[in-house]
């Protein structure tokens, strides 16, 4: 029992420390880096320890410094618990989502690169991280600022809208590999079609792909849906009047979103960590898929930083009418399309 | 009458006239170095060399008199290239060093060398090294280098002042002007010798390096040194003054001024009352404060006035006629005084030349209109000597600059106002001081010691606080409730003049 | 007199255009050319990475004024205001005293130039008789914190001076 727990409370320290917190890090250098190289900029590359400045990655390393010697602010009239509880609501979620998460292949007939295979599998990503709006809820509500407020309602307004997508965008892969399970669905996309195509949820479910996509941009609250924070017209949204290490906290529960819906669509949409035609036990091939799982997730990363480049910011009317009136319509449509096609092919 | 014909033109002069007048006649300007209108033809820069039909060589129009069917060529190739060849003997030794030199941009040198010359030197020796910056008396600095040798300094000392100080000593290009050994060049009238030099061989050393002289804006004025009246220009830049030059008035000063009227200009800008004092407590220095100032003196004056107590006129000798015409019609329509105290400057020395004993610049014209306005005059020392003097409660001085005598025994004066520009032995004394605009700083019209009535203008703006006496009068007259019966200074002036028996711009 | 308006209504968008799906695409594989094309060879950024590089300044550039001196160190300047009348700005204040030898005769007291005030024309350097001011030091006017200290004072232009070996005052002095 004990070495359970201990196993247990490793592979979290490892995912939490290595991962997330290195991972998000990361990606704030990324995203400055890729929107400046994109916009013909030559983006961070100040920072240096012992003048060198490795392409300006010690950036996230100073922000982070900056960010803990910050004045923590708090305005006057904010309601004190819920404004000190709400970034570690909105922090939360995305890092226990990532328990579902597997990184790798069995070894050894253990889950050792998978902090919790349960029978909920992927229910329960889903709904621990929805459990992140709430955070963002009541920090614009407690902080006793307008912009904070009505950034507050964007949120929640359009995350529950996308919600609905994005789960009726899974309900499809669901049914064709008949499992909730991550390592499952994972073996069921393993297999090749007519003995030479990979049977991966990019390939029996394209409409759903696409459907994920643009409804995990949404989630992630990202341009052209980022109406919850849009600088031009609400400051900084519901994080206006956070500073310091609280604000930090929102600014990496963004990255450790994207983190999330990405390892999200690499399992259901690109096999996981399935490599097609190599299979085994050997060290080097764990080695191997768990790279190629790493390199699906950095392909979705860039895949979401490239459109949050190339796409202006829409109006919030045409969010929202976007998330009920075609999204969740071809969600449906899909599903039903899945359904008929299953059932013809049995 | 004999006849010339000078360039092509004929012109009937009288016997006598020098080929240069009846050139002038004619409207044809002959360049000249040493000649002079106020002083005795001496010829000998030789610039002035025209060619006579008829004569071997070309002669110098200043001293040459006219024969009847002389032929004069004044821009013939003759006369043109003996003026170069004048110009360019003159400019042998010159140092040519415009940019330190003072006379630089009003310099007959400069002028002539551009139209008559403009030519480069051609000398090939170095030129001969004279004394610079030499101290010839307290108001002249001589460079020997610059001079021409025109003597015209020389001419003035011996001929005009008298005091023949200046000399010319060595000869040929070691010529110099030079006082006798032992000797400093201190004549009342030296800086007439700065006015005459044609170059910048004699340079003030008042206005030495002070300013260039084309940055400097003149204004006609009157010199308020002396009863004399004599026409002045005020030079003046960025709202200074910074020299008095003479300006030629063949009836009063002809070309010349007096050193010490030329330098007294800067006790204007000495001691300057900008701001009103209100018991002795400066206000701030703008014209809405002297305003509120003058209605304070009013109130105090009314308070004296409804209390039967008497107001009495101090008018200084130094005020033009228009203020002078303000502060009577005060006194007689608002004082309901007969009398009024004349306040004149003392100091005054006379000379043979120009100044005389009185250094009042108005004290005729002012005595002739408080007569003409009904008034009776008294010398205010006179008066405070008298034992009517006690009854005094208050005093309005208009003007400044006049000695102020002691008290009359058992005085009981407890409000005096002066109207002043600067902060003198008046101004200590008085319980509300309301500035005015000093003598170059305002237009106005003074009598001289011949009943020449004559006007002088603004050179400088007044500072802000200084408010013109017959504003500020008629003002406190309103507040007195009653008027000076005039408007404008258009009016003033008129009234002024006509009462004091002139037109407007008599100026002769 | 009425401007004319010109009204310029929408493009009309053709079936492909209109899915808007065809231009998205087309606007990711735009931004993914330039981060490919930029993060191999950075041709096309034009950023300069100022305090470690500067651009050439230009022949033309010419900076703060200074005073030349003579060969034993003291100014050139005879204080003759050429260059304050000059001045299309006015920008020159000149104050001058005597020199105690007479061969120099006059010196500034006081020389200032209110860098505010100036265009850098270079008009006074043109003006001067003397080869006495030159507007040629380079130096960028400093940024200060009040129009008192815009402007520069004698010492401040001397201290730019170098030696001038011009003749004053024509051949054969």
């Amino acid at each position: 029992m004990l070495e359970l727990v201990l196993i247990a409370f490793a592979k979290c320290v490892f995912l939490f420390l290595a991962f997330l917190l290195g991972g998000a890090a990361i990606l704030s250098w990324v995203e400055r880096k890729m929107s400046a190289v994109i916009q013909d900029r030559i983006g961070p590359n100040r920072a240096a320890v012992f003048g060198f400045t490795a392409f300006g990655l010690f950036h996230p390393i100073a922000d982070g410094i900056k960010m803990l010697f910050k004045e923590d602010f708090v305005p006057a009239r904010a309601d004190k618990i819920l404004f000190f509880f709400a970034p570690v609501l909105s922090f939360v979620p995305p890092l226990l989502a990532f328990m579902a998460i597997p990184f790798g292949p069995p070894v050894a007939g253990r889950e050792w690169l998978m902090v919790s295979d349960s029978q909920m599998g992927l229910l329960f990503l889903l709904a621990v991280a929805s459990i992140g709006v709430y955070g963002h809820t009541l920090a614009g509500w407690s902080s006793d600022n307008k912009f904070s407020l009505m950034g507050a309602l964007r949120t929640s307004s359009q995350l529950f809208s996308y919600e609905v997508g994005l789960t009726l965008s899974l309900l499809g892969v669901f049914m064709v590999y008949g499992t909730i399970m991550p390592q499952a669905i994972i073996g069921g996309q393993s297999e090749l079609m007519w003995g030479w195509l990979p049977r991966w949820g990019i390939v029996t479910q394209p409409l759903g792909f696409i459907l994920f996509m643009l409804a995990s941009i949404a989630e992630t609250k990202r341009a052209p849906f980022d109406l919850p924070e849009a600088d031009s017209e609400l400051v900084a949204g519901y994080s206006t009047e956070y500073s310091s290490m609280r604000f930090a906290m929102f600014f990496l529960s963004e990255f450790v979103g994207i983190l999330l819906v990405s390892a999200f669509g690499a399992v259901l949409f690109l096999g996981g960590w399935n490599i097609p035609f190599l299979a085994g036990d050997a060290w080097w091939v764990v080695l191997l898929q768990v790279g190629a799982f790493l390199a699906k997730v950095g392909a979705l990363v860039y895949l979401q930083m490239l459109v949050r480049w190339t796409v202006p910011r829409m109006r919030f009317d045409q969010v929202i009418d976007f998330g009920w009136k075609y999204l969740i319509p071809f969600g449906l449509l899909n599903l039903l399309a899945t359904a008929v096609v299953l059932a013809v092919w049995r | 009458m004999p006849v010339v014909t000078i360039d092509s033109r004929q012109v009937d002069v009288e016997p006598g006239t020098t080929i240069l007048k009846a050139a002038l006649k004619l409207g044809i300007d002959i360049p000249v170095f040493c000649y002079h209108d106020g002083l005795p033809v001496a010829a000998n820069c030789r610039m002035c060399l025209v060619e006579v039909k008829g004569s071997p060589k070309p002669l110098p129009a200043c001293e040459v008199q006219v024969r009847d069917g002389m032929e004069v060529l004044t821009r013939s190739q003759v006369a043109l290239d003996a003026r170069k060849a004048v110009l360019e003997l003159i400019l042998l030794n010159h140092p040519v060093d415009c940019p330190i030199c003072d006379q630089a941009g009003e310099c007959v040198l400069q002028d002539h060398y551009f139209e008559h010359s403009a030519t480069p030197s051609r000398i090939q020796v170095s030129k001969v090294h004279k004394a610079k910056a030499v101290p010839l008396g307290p108001n002249v600095m001589l460079d020997r280098e610059r001079c021409i040798n025109c003597t015209r300094c020389v001419r003035f000392c011996r001929e005009v002042s008298g005091s023949r100080q200046l000399t010319q000593v060595h000869r040929g290009n070691h010529t110099e002007i030079a006082v006798f050994p032992g000797r400093q060049f201190d004549d009342p009238y030296s800086l007439c010798a700065v006015d005459l030099c044609p170059v910048g061989a004699l340079t003030s050393r008042d206005f030495r390096f002070r300013q260039r002289a084309w940055s400097l804006e003149s204004s006609p004025a009157i010199c308020p040194e002396c009863s004399r009246g004599c026409n002045v220009l005020a030079d003046a830049a960025n709202g200074r003054l910074f020299r008095i030059r003479p300006r030629n008035n063949p009836d009063v000063n002809r070309w010349w001024a007096c050193d010490h009227g030329r330098l007294a200009f800067r006790r204007f800008e000495e001691r300057r009352a900008d701001r009103s004092l209100v018991d002795y407590k400066p206000q701030p220095p703008t014209r809405q404060a002297t305003l509120e100032a003058a209605d304070v003196a009013a109130g105090r004056l009314q308070a004296i006035r409804s209390n039967g107590g008497r107001i009495l006129l101090v008018l200084s000798s130094m005020l033009s006629l228009e203020e002078g015409f303000a502060a009577l019609r005060f006194a007689s329509s608002i004082l309901g005084e007969k009398l009024v105290l004349l306040a004149p400057r003392g100091g005054g020395t006379a000379d043979s030349l120009l100044r005389t004993a009185d250094s009042n610049a108005n004290r005729s014209g002012l005595t002739r209109l408080a007569a003409a306005l009904g008034l009776e005059t008294a010398d205010l020392a006179g008066f405070f000597a008298s034992p009517s003097a006690a009854e005094v409660a208050g005093l309005v001085s208009a003007g400044a600059e006049y000695e102020v005598p002691p008290l009359p025994a058992g005085a009981r004066i407890s409000e005096a106002v002066a109207f002043s520009h600067c902060l003198d032995a008046v101004a200590d004394k008085a319980t509300v001081l309301l500035p005015i605009p000093g003598h170059f700083e305002k237009d106005g019209h003074y009598a001289n010691c011949d009943g020449r009535v004559q006007r002088s203008a603004s050179a400088i703006a007044a500072p802000e606080a200084a408010v013109q006496l017959h504003v500020l009068l008629s003002r406190i007259a309103s507040k007195m409730s009653g008027t000076l019966g005039y408007g404008d200074m258009t009016s003033v002036r008129s009234a002024a003049l006509s009462l004091s028996g002139t037109g407007e711009g008599s100026n002769a | 007199m009425v401007a004319k308006v010109k009204k310029v209504g929408l493009p009309p968008l053709n079936v492909a255009e209109s899915l808007y799906v065809t231009e998205l695409v087309r606007g990711l594989i735009t931004t993914n050319r330039h981060f490919w094309r930029n993060w191999f060879r950075r041709k096309d950024t034009a950023t300069l990475e100022y305090p470690d590089k500067r651009r050439p300044y230009s022949a033309r550039w010419r900076g703060l004024h200074r005073l030349m001196l003579r060969e034993n160190g003291t100014p050139r300047c005879v204080a003759c205001m050429m260059c304050s009348t000059h001045c299309p700005a006015g920008c020159i204040t000149i104050v001058a005293r005597e020199h105690p030898d007479p061969a120099i005769e006059k010196v500034p007291a006081s020389f200032e130039i209110d860098l505010l005030k100036c265009i850098f024309c270079g008009f006074c350097e043109e003006a001067c008789p003397c080869d006495a001011i030159r507007v040629d030091s380079g130096v960028h006017a400093p940024p200060v914190y009040g129009r008192d200290e815009a402007i520069i004072d004698l010492e401040d232009l001397l201290s730019r001076g170098s030696q001038s070996t011009a003749k004053q005052g024509g051949r054969n002095l």
